[in-house]
């Protein structure tokens, strides 16, 4: 596969990603790393701030914010991670999870309908791009990554001409749910409810990647679609099982962004709650989190657990980054560089197939 | 008479017919398109000037404009790395060049230097991922943006810088034969990628490793070297473009204002370059970026809000992804 086996040009010469496979497998401290990047980086990361911050790092304010910001994002990750090992890229989170918070806002502040009858039409809404979605990779047969942008690209279309047509000048719908609200405060233990929500979504998620059939037929779509459909996977079902969650999933963890800046917007506010510079980005922060937590760019393996990590590490460095007072373009280059690392190291595992 | 009724009948009755039909119509839409924008928007602004010189030449700008950077997109799509880093580059461009030229008062041409070197350098650093540490092109790309986007805030505190001392203006504005040299710039750069891409090795070259990297590689083609002079053409290419922008608006482009990448790979998959790589030819990319401009004119002279601007690119880039994908499988273009 990795296409090195005519660069041996004499019996039994070596190659150079043969050679360099021997040296890392041989060498228990670089497999760590290529293995396990995300547990180094957070390391780094939680020493510097330890220095640097001290005691203020530590107090459980900090530590509930670090979680409640990883759990904005982290309601989202499962769905986007199984989809990502399921050989899907998207790069349309943003876009259209803020469609759906958009037309939850329109329905919730401007037309006046109860909550749960609003988010209900945000859901059938994401169901609608979700079928939208599958249907451009399915039937058109476009690669999920082009696929998504383009879908991503219309609903941002859709979503501006309803926070132009009814929002702001700003491109705003206000949002002021009392009820979303009490979930990202309150809880159990002290500790908020979407925090315990997204642990929930983790548990079945990860229980139903590693027990269940579908889990396996994940992997296996993933790895190789076409020998899966030979041995009898339903492929197309699989697909639209993980755009399907994508697409709702976004929907949701906007809606309950949106909940805690209490508006709704076209531009999205996951750049905007997590990087504190709207635009800045251009990968959503869901495949920075994938990725350095070792999920492989083209599908088929991966941890789901792991990505919780890699969802750690970016609520500390907001966190920490906010503590210190830092401007906002270090933030936007520490989400650059672990995006180039995260891919690099994905890169390479992959050549060396190491995993 | 009688037979060529036959074969028009045929042609819509039977399944070949249809197939025919339906070839032929996606890949000549674009003509009978452009007509209708034109008749559309002409009715629509018959009262502001819609044919008047003014506004072709505003058209014309806009249309170097977005050829710059389709052309880049067009030639790194060609080999199959998409390059999604046109937003970083020219905004980071766009930044660099107002603190030399405005800030510190440099002359034009050390500037523009500087700017292309800086440019090259980008580009450089982008095969390194691409190349050497073999990361697909548009997750390096985009990868990048962030950072490039990132140093760009460093600069002037994150504000943006008015670019209005007049030289920049001259030199892009120049008028040759009664359109501005950034326009013949367009052009230049159209032929010379014409000769490149048909009557050049490293055309060919482009092509072969687009069409099958490993094929290309046991037949001899430098794969590395090619791919990585496409990714600096291209940089350059939308470095250039940042800084006619930059003249353009008077303002340095703070997150980059040649859009991000579902802006600009719009025109290029609407004239028919496959995503995949190895097919595409810079006639049709031509015949997209005018559909583009026509568009983009009509709905400036219309005063159109934001709203139905992002409407309609999102409906083109989706329409012109589902037709570009049809089209390649219906000839067989592509490989499953």
């Amino acid at each position: 596969m990795t296409g090195s086996s005519f660069l041996v040009t004499e019996v039994g010469a070596e190659t150079r990603s043969a050679r360099w496979r021997r040296i890392i497998m041989g060498n228990p401290i670089l497999l760590f790393i290529l293995k396990n990047g995300i547990v180094v980086v957070l390391l780094v990361e939680l020493l510097y701030f330890s220095f640097t911050l001290g005691d203020r790092f530590y107090r459980p304010q900090a530590l509930r914010l670090m979680l409640l910001n990883a759990s904005m994002i982290g309601v989202l990750m499962p769905f986007y991670a199984t989809a990502q090992i399921g050989g899907n890229v998207d790069l349309g989170t943003v876009p259209v999870g803020a469609l759906g918070a958009v037309v939850a806002g329109l329905f919730f502040t401007i037309v006046g309908f109860p909550l749960p009858v609003a988010i209900l039409l945000a859901v059938l809404m994401a169901i609608l791009i979700g079928g939208l979605y599958s249907w451009v990779v399915l039937k058109v047969r476009a690669p999920a990554v082009i696929a998504s942008l383009a879908v991503g690209s219309l609903a941002q279309g859709i979503g501006r001409v309803i926070t132009q047509t009814w929002g702001s000048t700003y491109f705003q719908i206000e949002f002021r749910t009392p009820v979303l609200r009490e979930l990202l405060e309150r809880g159990p233990l002290n500790i908020p409810l979407t925090v315990w929500l997204m642990f929930a979504i983790y548990l079945v998620y990860s229980v139903m990647l590693s027990h269940t059939k579908l889990g396996a037929h994940i992997y296996a779509v993933g790895t190789n679609p076409s020998v899966a459909r030979l041995v009898g996977i339903r492929v197309s079902a699989v697909t639209i099982f993980c755009l399907m969650g994508i697409t709702i999933g976004s929907v949701l963890a906007s809606i309950l962004l949106c909940a805690r800046v209490t508006y709704v917007g076209d531009t999205g506010a996951f750049s905007a709650a997590s990087a504190s510079a709207a635009g800045a980005l251009a990968v959503p922060i869901t495949l920075i989190g994938t990725t350095i937590s070792g999920v492989q760019l083209r599908g088929g393996r991966g941890s789901l657990w792991k990505t919780l990590l890699g969802l750690l590490f970016f609520s500390i460095l907001t966190v920490g980054m906010g503590l210190l007072n830092m401007p906002a373009q270090w933030r936007v280059i520490a989400y650059g560089l672990a995006i180039v690392l995260a891919v690099v190291l994905d890169s390479i595992r992959s050549q060396l197939q190491i995993d | 008479m009688r037979t060529h009724l036959l074969k028009l009948k045929e042609l819509f009755q039977t399944p070949a017919g249809r197939r025919t039909l339906l070839e032929f119509v996606l890949g000549n839409y674009l003509y009978p398109s452009i007509a209708i924008l034109v008749i559309v928007y002409g009715a629509l602004a018959w009262d502001k000037n819609y044919f008047s010189y003014q506004n072709f030449r505003n058209l014309m700008m806009s249309l170097a404009l977005s050829t710059l950077t389709a052309g880049a997109l067009m030639i790194t799509t060609l080999v199959g790395q998409i390059d999604a880093s046109t937003r970083g580059v020219s905004g980071l461009i766009s930044v660099i060049l107002g603190v030399l030229f405005q800030l510190n008062g440099w002359p034009v041409l050390p500037s523009l230097i500087v700017v292309v070197i800086i440019a090259t350098l980008m580009g450089l650093a982008t095969s390194v991922m691409v190349v050497d540490l073999k990361v697909n092109g548009l997750i390096a790309t985009l990868a990048l943006v962030s950072v490039y986007i990132g140093i760009a805030m460093f600069f002037h505190n994150n504000q943006m810088i008015a670019v209005n001392r007049p030289q920049l203006q001259d030199v892009i504005y120049h008028d040759i034969l009664g359109l501005p040299a950034t326009v013949w710039f367009a052009i230049a750069t159209l032929v010379v990628l014409y000769v490149i891409l048909n009557h050049t090795r490293l055309g060919a070259h482009i092509y072969a490793i687009g069409a099958n990297p490993y094929a290309a590689t046991v037949s001899g083609v430098p794969v590395k070297r090619v791919t990585r002079t496409t990714l600096v053409i291209s940089a350059v290419l939308v470095a250039v473009a940042g800084v006619f922008s930059t003249a353009r608006a008077g303002l340095t482009l703070l997150y980059g204002s040649t859009g991000g990448i579902n802006w600009n790979l719009g025109p290029v998959i609407l004239g028919g370059v496959s995503i995949f790589g190895g097919v595409g030819r810079i006639e049709n990319i031509l015949l997209a970026l005018i559909f583009g401009a026509v568009q983009d004119n009509g709905m400036n002279i219309l005063d159109m809000r934001t709203a139905e601007r992002y409407l309609i690119s999102g409906v083109t880039f989706l329409g012109a992804l589902i037709i570009n994908v049809t089209y390649l499988r219906m000839r067989k273009l592509l490989r499953d």
